[in-house]
């Protein structure tokens, strides 16, 4: 699924302050290639994945998502329900806190996404089967707080390899993790863009992080695109 | 809904101090509400109960048991002009072959004979449909409503079947378990002696200072005490008014205040479990699924509150009987309203906090939709 940005302008306003988080950008980002966000603090990488994953829609502009000819837009003033229907089946997100409910188990931190409808029995048979791939099998029944840094966000992988999305966003995936620990999300997240063809999305500091594209921002505004 | 319940019992570990918190100012808001009740209840029957004087013996519940005859003589003699209105009252064991003794708005039901003439708290337009009727009855609303009755209906009262004539209206608490016949007809029916009554009421419109009528009785009362309303002077009844109206207001302003504590507590509660709730959103939550989670916790919450009351109150009632012999003064049916009226804040509170999360934005990002 490829993504269009066009004009995305984001403003925060508080009380007695403004800030331009992200001016006027426009870019495409390829379907099916892994496309890193690299910038400084406050360049606006976050704000941009946020606005690209549908969890910030108060931006000015157009965001459109094309697949196979398929085209949505989206804008500030698109309905609630379009987006959270679209949130829910077409995007994945991978967060640098890992995103897991700390007082559900590994398993259900897994099938999260799904407990808003029965969950079948080809889908346990998919978290055994994907938990054993991601090595967290022997995990699933254990509780977040008792996991390490790259243990949490295998899970947090699994549940994404799981939904299966046409999109991954990940946010400073491996920002907390060593560099074996590192490696192995990336790695994973390569798979998962190589072998199923997803569009794979990651905001990150870390120089060892190589994709297709990189794009890079300054000051809220794209500065290069290689 | 169903996911929403189904995810909860997963989470039941977390979300298990939030039942508590809830279900301990729940049950705290019931049992001010309920001692609201007890309260109005207590002044009306201590203040309200028969207008007219009357002496009972002490420690008797007044007016059942209250045997006089060897006061009167005295009393009457000081009085000479004073009106005096003898009566009977016996406890009822069956009312409709069913006992009326059970825990709530019933401990007890008596049947009193009074005399029915102008001038008498039980007299008014209603009242005087009672004459010419043979064995005729009024009875309060409570009980009319209690036992399905209306005119004319039939109610069997210790076994002897009697007419429904009336019902009446009544603030008191006593003549709310009442049912009245006339002075003369309750002889025939129950077994008395004819010159024992089992108290006296001042019928005379005077109105006594308390504290004078005793002195100037000057008798030795060792077993028996005056009680009356309507013997303490108009200036008094002011002061009454206002005790009345004073302690009212502070329950009201103590209920208020648990309510506020109760809002506070969800809204605090509902910030702590704000990061799991924008998790549940990115991974696809609805609105609706969010509700549904709400709702589960809402059910949770009411049921640990409802059995949580019901506990308390079975011990305040044990208690009330143990030590005052006055477990009548808690009425259940109040108690019901007090659960219906919590009920609502409870549900008002986690709507509230239900809709000001989904219009919140994380911090530092944008809004969930």
């Amino acid at each position: 699924m490829t993504i269009h940005c066009s004009g995305i302008t984001r403003e925060y306003i508080s009380k007695t302050d403004s800030i331009v988080a992200l001016s006027s950008v426009s870019l495409t980002i390829q379907s099916a290639l892994m496309t890193i966000i690299r910038g400084q603090s406050g360049s606006g990488k976050s704000t941009l994945l946020n606005i690209c994953g549908l969890i910030d829609n108060n931006f000015d502009g157009t965001l459109i998502f094309e697949k196979d000819g398929i085209i949505e837009n989206f804008n500030k003033v698109t309905i609630t329900n379009k987006i959270s229907d679209f949130r829910k089946n077409k995007i994945g997100y991978i967060t640098q806190d890992f995103g897991l409910i700390n007082f559900l188990t590994v398993y259900d931190n897994i099938l999260l996404p799904f407990h808003t409808k029965p969950v079948e029995k080809q889908l346990i048979d998919k978290v055994n089967e994907l938990s054993r791939m991601i090595g967290i099998f022997h995990l699933l029944k254990r509780y977040p707080e008792s996991l390490s840094g790259g243990e949490k966000q295998r899970v947090a992988l699994c549940r994404v390899f799981l939904k299966g999305p046409d999109i991954l966003l990940a946010d400073e995936p491996t920002a907390r993790l060593d560099k074996k620990n590192a490696d192995t999300v990336i790695g994973y997240l390569k798979e998962l863009q190589k072998q199923y063809n997803k569009t794979v999305v990651i905001v990150t500091h870390d120089e060892s992080v190589q994709g297709d594209r990189v794009i890079t921002l300054k000051e809220g505004e794209v500065e290069s695109i290689i | 809904m169903m996911y929403g319940f189904k995810i909860f019992i997963k989470l039941k570990r977390k979300f298990f101090p939030l039942i508590l918190i809830l279900s301990l100012s729940f049950s705290l808001l019931l049992i001010v509400s309920s001692l609201t009740e007890k309260l109005k209840f207590s002044i009306n029957s201590y203040y309200n109960t028969i207008d007219g004087g009357y002496i009972v013996k002490k420690g008797a519940i007044d007016p059942v048991f209250s045997i006089v005859d060897s006061v009167i003589p005295v009393f009457l003699q000081k009085y000479p002009d004073l009106q005096l209105e003898p009566e009977i009252w016996q406890v009822v064991s069956t009312v409709d072959n069913r006992s009326p003794f059970k825990n709530g708005l019933f401990s007890f039901i008596t049947i009193g004979g009074v005399h029915l003439h102008p001038g008498n708290i039980y007299y008014d337009s209603l009242l005087q449909g009672l004459s010419g009727v043979q064995n005729g009855c009024l009875i309060s609303e409570s009980i009319a409503l209690r036992y399905a009755k209306k005119t004319g209906d039939t109610i069997t009262v210790n076994n002897h079947e009697l007419k429904v004539s009336g019902i009446y209206k009544t603030g008191s608490f006593y003549l709310d378990c009442a049912i009245i016949m006339d002075f003369n007809v309750i002889r025939s029916y129950i077994s008395i002696a004819d010159d024992k009554v089992s108290s006296y009421y001042i019928s005379s419109d005077t109105i006594f200072d308390f504290n004078t009528l005793k002195n100037d009785i000057d008798i030795n009362l060792p077993d028996y005490e005056l009680k009356n309303a309507n013997v303490f002077s108009e200036d008094f009844k002011g002061v009454i008014d206002t005790v009345k109206n004073f302690s009212l207001t502070i329950l009201v302003i103590i209920f208020v205040f648990i309510i506020m504590i109760f809002i506070n507590t969800t809204s605090i509660i509902l910030k702590e479990y704000e990061s799991d709730i924008y998790i549940m959103l990115r991974e696809g939550w609805g609105r609706k699924d969010l509700f549904g989670l709400y709702f589960s916790i809402l059910i949770a919450a009411l049921f640990v509150s409802v059995i949580t009351s019901l506990i308390l109150y079975e011990v305040y009632s044990l208690y009330s009987k143990l030590i005052f012999a006055q477990g009548d003064v808690f009425p259940f049916a109040h108690f019901l309203m007090a659960i219906i009226f919590s009920i609502a804040s409870l549900t008002v509170s986690l709507l509230y906090g239900l809709i000001k999360l989904s219009v919140k934005s994380p911090v530092g990002q944008g809004g969930i939709s």
